[in-house]
């Protein structure tokens, strides 16, 4: 063959691919949101943690988030989502992901921007199945108990009339970061991501089945498995769940169980096992201008942080929640940025192994423009260990805000802790086992926040 | 040879017989509305029926679809006391108007003699515009003669057409401001004196107009806080009252109503129905109400269904499957040149996507229709740390509106700032399209409006378009204002 024809066969090839492929219109998507919160309060300071103390001191700061989100949308089967994020606290402060500083500081220039997300989302051709691949997010089926968090994997989900299924697999991390299950003083750690497992590449496979049995009803199921690799071995952390969503009348109940079993990943104990079980109930009541909130969550505990485990496994301990809860100095509240403000400072809501139990309830509605609501809570430990109580005590908070546009609102919190006999009194307490002589005062925070969300 | 002029005979019959067919001009009576009697819905398909029969000729036949026609035929009935009028136009498939006749009569004795005259009328005006009996033309434009409407053409009506034809201009009718910006607009009755009922809505208050020369305020009300209106559709019931069907979200959950008007007020007669509702003409046909649930993931769950309301009862029948995209405010249906039913659907990103009777894909606009500021939230705790944001926003629509002929509306927004959830919309516009059998093809469109349109709506007994803009937008220390244009579509 000689290369005119060789040009002219590629060249043909070349148009008759082109003329096949369906046409491509880039669609450009943009999402972004901007979150600015001021701080007055007697419990932290937005970088060194959370300060339960006597007679404590009433400190102010400012800080803020921004996100931009940008999709590449192909076609409806095809787009690469990418999503940055930039934490600043007005004045500056160096932390682990800013270690020169962020760009609060004088002059503002130093390096924050963040990667988020960045994931092709595409269908595979043929199928039903949605795949998802790259640094994303994921949402775990026990109201954020067991993980809500970005991370690297592929997720495939499948929808065939009514069934939803999807199965995930996610690195997650090396267990060289070395969370020390049995050597964190009474469970509590302070900083940092933590992963309860050992050395070696972490391995997170997932399995959630949900079938919408009619318009009031959906169920699933649930199947979690965390694999660690303990010097030779590998070991399994295995997570099976049932959830429900239903509407009765005016009420919506969403509930969701998850048992625990297997080897819980604690560095020293690698022969320990685990079982362990978490639960929560959540329900919503349209009531007059807006809802009733309740919530109730339930996650177990170990009773001597020491042999076998029985204290609920969160994949980690910055990446947890319980948003229903609608707190701020008890639980962490969804809306948080770059301050963990739970009594602790720890984004843990196991508190290093006590577990939780807690019962919250509270009212939100609108008039006009307008937004508030109020919520009440009690928590406490389900294991108080070494600690002479287990309460961590009873908080009540408050917000009114109002939408200065439809995207943009500016709002004021109130939130008021009545430490419990675990935290505020003289005797053995559960944050780090401190027994400082004196009763701890009662955390109190206020913020001013605007938010901005497109 | 005899034997072959037999059978060349034999040949030539059924060609004979299919072109003594195809001289007939095939007319479909699409619908007489019926205001000022009752048992209304009775009484249209009663009428229907008689003018139907009453076309039949030997240079005429009715046929049962807009699909199979070559004339449209709309109708109006209207009774003041004893004495009734029926009005009624003949158009082409492509929309034109060929003839109007109308009969008056003094007391129910005459009516069906009148409806008698009214065909003569009707079927002399017809015969009269195509004594061949075939206007070909009106069935589908040639694709030679729509050449595309250049970028430079300076548009001189309302309408650009292929070729400017009618300057209309002084057609058009313009409401003065209305207090409050709506989001929403329905027509209601046809009332006497030729005005007629219009309700529009905003987030939670509903008002209701009578349009004449002017457009009169009579009577409003504002629903209590945490509502939010996203619908809002007529349906006239067998009294003489019509529903007004506002779909309505609270709490992240459906709770619609249906109101009446009584005595010039409006009534609530329903509440907390858990359905999306829509009263829309599927494919042409009579207007009908539909209804589709939430679920507890799904925004939109399950099939569309016809919905027939007894109290607070509601009753489905007849579900319709969705394509891919497809939900109660997002689809309508039209016939194509075979007879087969095709369902056109607006896709979230304003792309007209076209399915065949299985739901595949056939065909997707390149242009992008719809746009809307309206919006429901949800509450998304699974999303909330992702989005920053603790509700889910699910934007409306522009609705697709299908008339008779099978003609495909949809209505446009183009702005300057629509980015994710941020939307502000500058100028809207309502597109006229038609299935050429492969894609659907622009048949005109009116002028962009100087404001957003967040809502139209084809009145096609008076071949009118409504337009509803939004000439303030509401803000901290006002409700906004609105406008109504009203454009006749020559």
């Amino acid at each position: 063959m000689n290369f005119k024809k060789t040009v002219a066969i590629v060249t043909a090839a070349g148009a008759m691919a082109a003329i096949s492929v369906p046409a491509m219109a880039l669609e450009n998507e943009f999402h972004g949101m901007y979150r600015a919160f001021g701080f007055m309060t007697n419990a932290f300071s937005g970088a060194s943690g959370f300060n339960l103390a006597a007679d404590s001191a009433t400190d102010k700061f400012i800080e803020q988030r921004a996100r931009l989100m940008y999709i590449a949308k192909a076609n409806d089967d095809l787009k690469l989502v990418t999503q940055f994020e930039i934490d600043t606290k007005f004045g500056g402060s160096s932390s682990t992901k800013y270690p020169i500083g962020d760009g609060g500081g004088l002059d503002a220039d130093r390096i924050s921007l963040e990667t988020k997300n960045v994931y092709l989302d595409f269908k595979i051709p043929l199928t039903p199945v949605r795949a998802m691949v790259g640094i994303q997010p994921f949402n775990d089926a026990f109201q954020g108990t067991f993980g809500l968090f970005d991370a690297t994997g592929a997720v495939f989900t499948g929808k065939t009339g009514d069934l939803t299924a999807t199965y995930g697999y996610f690195t997650v991390g090396n267990s060289n970061t070395s969370f020390d299950y049995k050597a964190t003083p009474n469970g509590i750690s302070d900083t940092g991501t933590n992963f309860p497992s050992n050395k070696g590449s972490q391995d997170l496979n997932v399995i959630d089945l949900k079938y919408a049995v009619n318009k009031n009803l959906t169920v699933g199921t649930s199947y979690y498995m965390l694999l660690d690799k303990v010097g030779t071995a590998t070991v399994a952390n295995n997570t099976v769940g049932l959830n429900a969503a239903t509407k009765v009348g005016p009420v919506d109940l969403a509930a969701s169980f998850g048992l625990q079993f297997g080897k819980s990943g604690v560095t020293t104990l690698t022969n320990t096992g685990t079982t362990a079980f978490g639960g929560s109930v959540v329900g919503k009541i349209a009531a007059g201008p807006g809802k009733i909130d309740v919530s109730a969550l339930y996650l177990s505990g170990d009773k001597d942080a020491s042999g076998y485990n029985h204290a609920w496994q969160s994949i980690g301990t910055g990446v947890n929640y319980f948003n229903a809860a609608n707190m701020w100095l008890l639980v962490r509240n969804g809306a948080e940025i770059n301050t963990a403000t739970q009594i602790g400072g720890s984004s843990d809501i196991t508190r290093g192994g006590h577990g939780l139990m807690g019962v919250f309830a509270g009212y939100e509605g609108t008039a006009g423009k307008m937004f508030y609501n109020a919520n009440v809570g009690y928590a406490r430990v389900a294991e108080k260990q070494a600690a002479s109580s287990s309460s961590i005590g009873t908080e009540l908070n408050a917000t009114v805000g109002y939408k200065l546009y439809d995207n943009m609102s500016a709002s004021f919190t109130g939130a008021y802790a009545i430490l419990g006999d675990g935290y505020g009194k003289e005797n053995v307490m559960l944050l780090n086992g401190k027994n400082v002589g004196k009763s701890y005062d009662n955390p109190f925070m206020t913020n001013i926040a605007l938010n901005y969300a497109f | 040879m005899k034997k072959i002029i037999i059978l060349l005979t034999m040949l030539l019959i059924p060609f004979s017989a299919v072109s003594s067919f195809a001289s007939q001009m095939r007319v479909y009576v699409a619908g007489m509305s019926a205001t000022g009697v009752q048992n209304r819905d009775e009484m249209q398909s009663t009428l229907q029926t008689l003018l139907a029969s009453r076309l039949n000729s030997d240079k005429i036949i009715a046929v049962g679809s807009a699909g199979e026609a070559d004339i449209v035929v709309n109708g109006t009935y209207v009774s003041i006391g004893k004495i009734f009028s029926l009005d009624a136009s003949g158009k082409t498939t492509a929309g034109k108007i060929v003839t109007r006749a109308f009969v008056q009569g003094e007391s129910q004795d005459e009516l069906i003699p009148a409806i008698g005259k009214l065909a003569e009328k009707l079927s002399a005006g017809l015969i009269k515009m195509y004594p061949a009996g075939q206007p070909v033309a009106a069935t589908q434009p040639p694709l030679a003669t729509i050449p595309p409407v250049g970028a430079g053409s300076v548009p001189r009506s309302d309408f650009i057409k292929p070729k400017a034809q009618v300057t209309n201009t002084a057609a058009v009718w313009l409401s003065k401001r209305l207090a409050g910006a709506a989001n929403l607009m329905a027509v209601g009755k046809l009332l006497s004196g030729g005005s007629r009922e219009i309700f529009l809505a905003g987030d939670r208050r509903i008002a209701y107009y009578r349009q004449g020369s002017n457009m009169t305020l009579v009577s409003e009300v504002e629903l209590e806080s945490g509502y939010k209106i996203i619908a809002l559709d007529t349906m006239e019931g067998n009294s003489d009252s019509v529903d007004i069907y506002v779909t309505i979200v609270r709490a992240g959950e459906l709770a619609s109503q249906v109101w009446q008007i009584k005595a010039d007020k409006l009534v609530r007669v329903a509440a907390d129905l858990p359905y999306y509702f829509r009263a829309v003409s599927v494919a042409g046909g009579p207007k009908k109400l539909y209804a589709q649930a939430m679920g507890r993931d799904a925004d939109y769950y399950g099939d569309v269904a016809e919905a027939t309301r007894n109290g607070s009862k509601i009753t489905l029948k007849n579900p319709l499957k969705m394509p891919r995209y497809g939900t109660i405010y997002t689809f309508n249906q039209f016939h194509d040149h075979d007879g087969k039913t095709l369902t056109v659907v607006i896709n979230p990103d304003g792309y007209l996507v076209v399915y065949d009777e299985e739901l595949k894909e056939l065909w997707r606009s390149n242009d992008k229709f719809g746009g809307s500021e309206l919006y429901f939230q949800r509450e998304d705790d699974a999303n909330f740390r992702v989005t920053g944001d603790k509700y889910r926003w699910i934007f409306m629509n522009q609705c697709i509106q299908v008339t008779s002929t099978g003609e495909i509306l949809i209505g446009k927004n183009e702005g300057f700032w629509v980015l994710g959830n941020a939307r502000s919309y500058k100028r809207g516009a309502v597109y006229c399209l038609f299935w050429n059998g492969s894609s659907l093809d622009e048949k005109w469109r009116t002028q962009e409006t100087q404001n957003y349109m967040p809502d139209y709506y084809y009145d096609e007994a008076r071949n009118e378009l409504l337009l509803l803009q939004t000439v303030q937008r509401p803000g901290i220390t006002a409700n906004g204002a609105s406008s109504l244009s009203i454009r006749k579509v020559e």
